[in-house]
């Protein structure tokens, strides 16, 4: 019976299966759940549209991944109150205890195999006033790889890590722990790392390796990497650089964390074939399953929480923390200090201003700003006015501004600030280890420009207008308010009145009376959002967050467009790309649909379609999938697409499985009027007649010399739009002349070869230096070399499972 | 073999009495000659130190240069201090900094060295009069006061009128971890219902800032606060600038008053 309570409630989960990609493969070996940076978030998230996360329902989720096959449940640290990235917190420091203490004791009940350390389990107070370990603490202690843990500083060379056996089922797993926190592992070189056996070690040898590693993106990429022992997964923690799930570096898998838990990390490991690709015999799979409603509560936890819910429900803060990222020379900083200071003098002891300054590291190791030396001298003598006059550092800011030329001595003289201390502590390096420390926050903040503002925790991402940031510093206050906040605005426009099932409306907007009024219950709109489960890549979540701003009463569900249903929408409403969102016809009759989303849907029949171009619906419905297909359409005249060129290549001898790849020049048809009335077509590409004839050479040396295109395509890169295009022939040892005489003309089948190349592009509705095509079907966004890599990457895996089928 | 015996018990001696020679009292003072109140700094902690004489071994490092500024740095990394100055004094494992207005070098050396060199006087605890404290919190001057628990360093009286209990009187003590500091030492007044309420705090041993008694204002300020504080919102009340540690031993001991007069409220 309870079995098949669990089994129904597996069912019940809403367009997700415990089994990825069920249907296509077997069982896996063994299954590791893996969480990290949980920050103490015991509840749900307080986000009013898609309240996700939560210990209970992640424990539920939990126990039915242990009903169907071994589990290996891990943390990658992070997981207590306080730090960084703590929005919870409101300062109270016995209100934060207890949230470590019920995380650790949840975590306990839900039976860690291993639960690692980050800084904010380093900061906590794991003994009481008696000396003793506190209660809660010694249900994760046991977890906590204890006896085979680094130092938190680990040697630069020579790197000795111990590793812990764990059995996942019939597999021997070898447990990893790097210390928390990138800024100590940064220097590390791990090519010299060397695995030691436990003490206990009872000869059998690890035959997955995984690590858990608090310590950022790219520290975990590097380590797996530069590792001489083989890692086949690596957990990464700490701090998210992206928002990929999961990535490869060499044979190794790297995944990354879900904030809060909002989505619980599963990985599946396969055993590979004998014999098969990628230099590893896994085949890890990750994936994140959301925390969402449907998954009910499990009753032991939610029992231990109950009594606490109201000391957990989040509250304003009785002191918040302004950080102020800047650049000394940075004119918009400039301009929004005046409003920053009034704001925080106004609010007083509520809120403590910090300054943070955003500089860089040369590769020789030196430090950059972006406005040159004089900006990283100012920033040093600003760093250091704040450390040792902070109440005068808005006078300094204010005395600098006409002053840029200035020698700070004199400043110094004028305000009363001691000479001697700022010019010792330059010559000692004290501005130096600020300026580092602000870097390596600014990597973990993931502050992209300036100036950026951080309200307890959380980046600001609102007008830097006196009047809006008051408004938003006293709404993150506790009760009660500070005396400026009277004058301050709850709301400015309705966008900021969110609440699920009601209709928000900003009242009075923008004066000191302005309130959110929820009186009005939202129109109950149905809606079928159709989705293929396991496409590359889709939008479809952030879109539903942003239907639901605009109808609150929308409940929908996820329908895979494969099924019968599925085509039978297809099929009535003409639906030509996925994700496609069909909203019930009474959606209109909500307050504003016409102002706020009339533009971005169609009317079909008694339903409305929100416009595959406002959502960027992306998969094509009418092509078929190719599994394991990647069409990359550049322009290779342009630096960027050049580089993708070059980025996919290098790829493709990287990758342990590879994708099908082909690389095409971006071609157009360009259409113009003629005086008939008619359309007179002809081939174009971004750089002109050169680049089409460039296209030309380049279909010409596939045709005569397949197994050379690659390297023509990258001796031509590196004369990218020479007219000198015989060099890069000549040094792949291709006849210039012969390739000239088909490309030139060009001779029938290769302009036929150019037109299909035009008319796919054209069928895509595509545009840009990068189009990249996922497995014939789907029109990826790839913004950056990252982007480039995660989708090859993932499409080269899928190619592998069809191979292997 | 008797007078090597004796010889060496002379020896033993002559060292004894060496050693009971107190060492001086090593004070640094750091200070910047480009500092306008360079020079009054200096005046006032030589004339802080002159009556101690050569018990106190005064020497002066100017931290224009590089090498001064590196003694100054290991200073304040050693000693941990925690608002570096533009003067800076240091006495033993004892600094003061004096910055802007805040003249803690110039106005505080003198306490400083009397209370370092003064032997432990303020390190004891007093005989506090309870009862007094208790009919003058209570405003009942028939109130009787009795001893009923002792919790650690704390005593906790019971306080009676008119044949009904009133409420609780705690003598608390802490003894603070720093040289020049007195220990704190206070009477906390506590009524009864609905939960356990302070009623009153007086001090036992004076407050003080590095030997120096607070002024009347401050303190006055500072006890007035715990005042109506249930053992919910004991523990946040604004410490007293310069006495962090006395300031702490105060909250913490009024929170754990509470939770004793809970506890011995229960009997």
């Amino acid at each position: 019976m309870k079995r098949a309570i669990l089994l129904l409630l597996a069912l019940a989960l809403r367009g997700e299966t415990l089994f990825a990609e069920a249907g296509e493969s077997p069982r896996p070996a063994f299954t590791i759940l893996f969480s990290a940076e949980a920050h103490a978030a015991l509840l749900p998230c307080d986000c009013p549209l898609q309240p996700l996360g939560g210990v209970a329902r992640r424990a539920t989720l939990i126990k039915r991944f242990r009903e169907r096959g071994p589990v290996l449940l891990l943390d990658a640290g992070g997981w207590a109150a306080g730090g960084l990235y703590d929005e919870e917190s409101d300062g109270d420091p016995a209100r934060d205890r207890l949230r470590s203490e019920l995380m650790a004791q949840c975590m306990g009940l839900m039976a860690y195999s291993a639960v690692g350390w980050g800084d904010e389990e380093w900061a906590l107070e794991l003994r009481g006033e008696d000396g003793n370990l506190r209660d809660a603490y010694g249900q994760v202690l046991p977890q906590r790889v204890f006896t085979h843990w680094p130092d938190r500083d680990l040697p630069a060379k020579d790197l000795r890590l111990t590793w812990t056996p764990m059995d996942a089922g019939e597999s021997r797993v070898g447990l990893l722990a790097v210390p928390d926190n990138e800024g100590r592992s940064t220097g590390v070189d791990f090519t010299t790392l060397r695995l030691l056996h436990p003490p206990d070690h009872d000869g059998r040898e690890p035959e997955f390796a995984l690590a858990l590693a608090p310590v950022g993106e790219e520290t975990a990429e590097r380590l797996a990497r530069e590792s001489p022992v083989r890692l086949d997964l690596v957990l990464s923690g700490g701090r998210k650089a992206s928002t990929r799930e999961s990535w490869r570096a060499g044979a190794t898998v790297i995944a990354n964390f879900e904030y809060q838990v909002r989505k619980l990390g599963v990985a599946e490991v396969y055993r590979r074939p004998a014999g098969g690709a990628g230099g590893s015999p896994w085949d890890v799979r990750v994936r994140f399953v959301p925390l969402g409603p449907e998954i009910p509560d499990d009753p032991e936890i939610a029992a231990l929480l109950a009594p606490h819910l109201e000391t957990l429900k989040r509250q304003g803060k009785e002191r918040l923390t302004l950080e102020f990222w800047t650049m000394s020379e940075c004119p918009f900083c400039e301009e929004a200090r005046a409003d920053v200071q009034q704001v925080v003098e106004a609010l007083g002891a509520r809120v403590r201003f910090e300054p943070h300054f955003v500089v860089s590291r040369a590769p020789d190791g030196t430090f950059r700003a972006l406005h040159g030396p004089r900006e990283l001298e100012e920033n040093k003598v600003q760093a250091l006015i704040w450390k040792y006059y902070p109440e005068k550092f808005f006078a300094w800011l204010a005395w600098r501004k006409d002053r840029r030329e200035a020698p700070w001595e004199d400043g110094a003289r004028e305000l009363g600030i001691l000479r001697a201390r700022i010019a010792g502590a330059l010559a000692t390096g004290e501005a130096d280890a600020i300026l580092e420390a602000d870097r390596l926050l600014a990597l973990r903040r993931q502050v992209q420009g300036t100036p950026t503002l951080v309200l307890g925790n959380r980046i600001y991402e609102g007008d830097l207008e006196r009047l809006k940031l008051l408004s938003a510093l006293c709404g993150m206050l506790r009760e009660p308010h500070p005396e400026a906040c009277a004058g301050a605005p709850k709301c400015f426009f309705d966008a900021q009145c969110r609440k699920r099932g009601f209709v928000g409306r900003c009242l009075d907007a923008g004066t000191p009376a302005a309130r959110c009024d929820f009186s009005q219950p939202a129109v109950k709109v149905g809606a079928e959002v159709l989705v293929e489960p396991h496409a590359l890549w889709s939008n479809h979540e952030a879109i539903l967050e942003i239907l639901v701003g605009y109808l609150p009463g929308l409940a929908w569900r996820e329908i895979d467009p494969h099924t019968e249903a599925g085509r039978a929408l297809v099929e009535q409403y003409g639906i030509e790309r996925f994700p496609a969102y069909l909203l019930d016809e009474n959606a209109s009759t909500e307050e504003r649909f016409a102002a706020n989303l009339g533009q971005a849907t169609a009317k079909q029949g008694e339903r409305w379609l929100v416009k595959p171009q406002t959502s960027g619906a992306h998969r094509l419905a009418n092509r078929e999938r190719v599994r394991g297909r990647a069409d990359l359409f550049v322009s290779r005249f342009t630096r960027n697409g050049q580089e993708a060129v070059d980025a996919a290549l290098a790829l493709l001898d990287e990758l342990p499985d590879k994708p099908d790849l082909r690389i095409h020049d971006a071609l157009y048809w360009q259409e113009d009027a003629r005086p008939d009335g008619g359309i007179t077509r002809q081939l174009a590409a971004r750089g002109g007649r050169a680049e089409l004839e460039d296209a030309a050479l380049a279909l010409a040396v596939r045709r005569l010399a397949p197994e050379k295109f690659r390297a023509y395509l990258k001796a031509r890169g590196e004369r990218r739009a020479s007219l000198y295009w015989d060099l890069a022939l000549k040094a792949v040892e291709l006849d210039p002349a012969a390739v000239r005489k088909l490309a030139e003309g060009p001779e029938e089948g290769i302009l036929r070869e150019m037109e299909a190349s035009a008319d796919l592009l054209a069928a895509l509705e595509a545009g840009g230096d990068i189009v990249l095509l996922g497995e014939n079907c789907e029109v990826l966004p790839v913004r950056s070399s990252r982007d480039l890599r995660y989708f090859l990457e993932r499409i080269g895996r899928r190619n592998a499972g069809v191979k292997q089928e | 073999m008797r007078n090597a015996a004796w010889l060496l018990a002379l020896c033993a001696a002559s060292a004894l009495a060496q050693s009971a020679e107190p060492a001086p009292l090593q004070a640094t003072l750091y200070l910047s000659q480009d500092d306008p109140r360079a020079t009054r700094a200096r005046e006032a902690v030589q004339a802080a130190a002159r009556p101690f004489g050569a018990r106190i071994d005064l020497v002066e490092v100017g931290i224009d240069d590089l090498e001064g500024y590196k003694r100054l740095k290991a200073a304040e990394r050693d000693l941990e201090i925690a608002e570096p100055g533009e003067v800076t004094l240091t006495v033993g494992r004892f600094a003061l900094t004096s910055k802007g207005a805040r003249r803690d070098v110039e106005d505080l050396a003198e306490a400083v060295f009397a209370r370092l060199l003064g032997g432990d006087e303020h390190k004891k605890r007093r005989a506090p009069d309870v009862a007094a404290f208790a009919q003058a919190a209570f405003g009942s001057k028939d109130a009787q006061v009795a001893q009923d628990h002792q919790d650690g360093a704390d005593t906790y009286y019971e306080v009676r009128s008119g044949g009904a209990r009133i409420g609780w009187v705690v003598d608390v003590y802490r003894r603070l971890a720093c040289p020049v500091c007195s220990d704190a030492q206070f009477l906390i007044a506590v009524k009864n219902a609905p939960l356990p309420e302070i009623v009153s705090v007086k001090p036992v041993r004076e407050l003080e800032r590095y030997g120096k008694p607070l002024d009347a204002d401050a303190e006055r300020g500072f006890l007035a606060a715990f005042k109506g504080r249930t053992e919910k919102d004991a523990q946040p009340v604004d410490g007293v600038s310069g006495a962090t540690k006395t300031s702490r031993a105060y909250m913490q001991g009024a929170a754990e008053a509470l939770k004793g007069v809970r506890r011995g409220d229960g009997k």
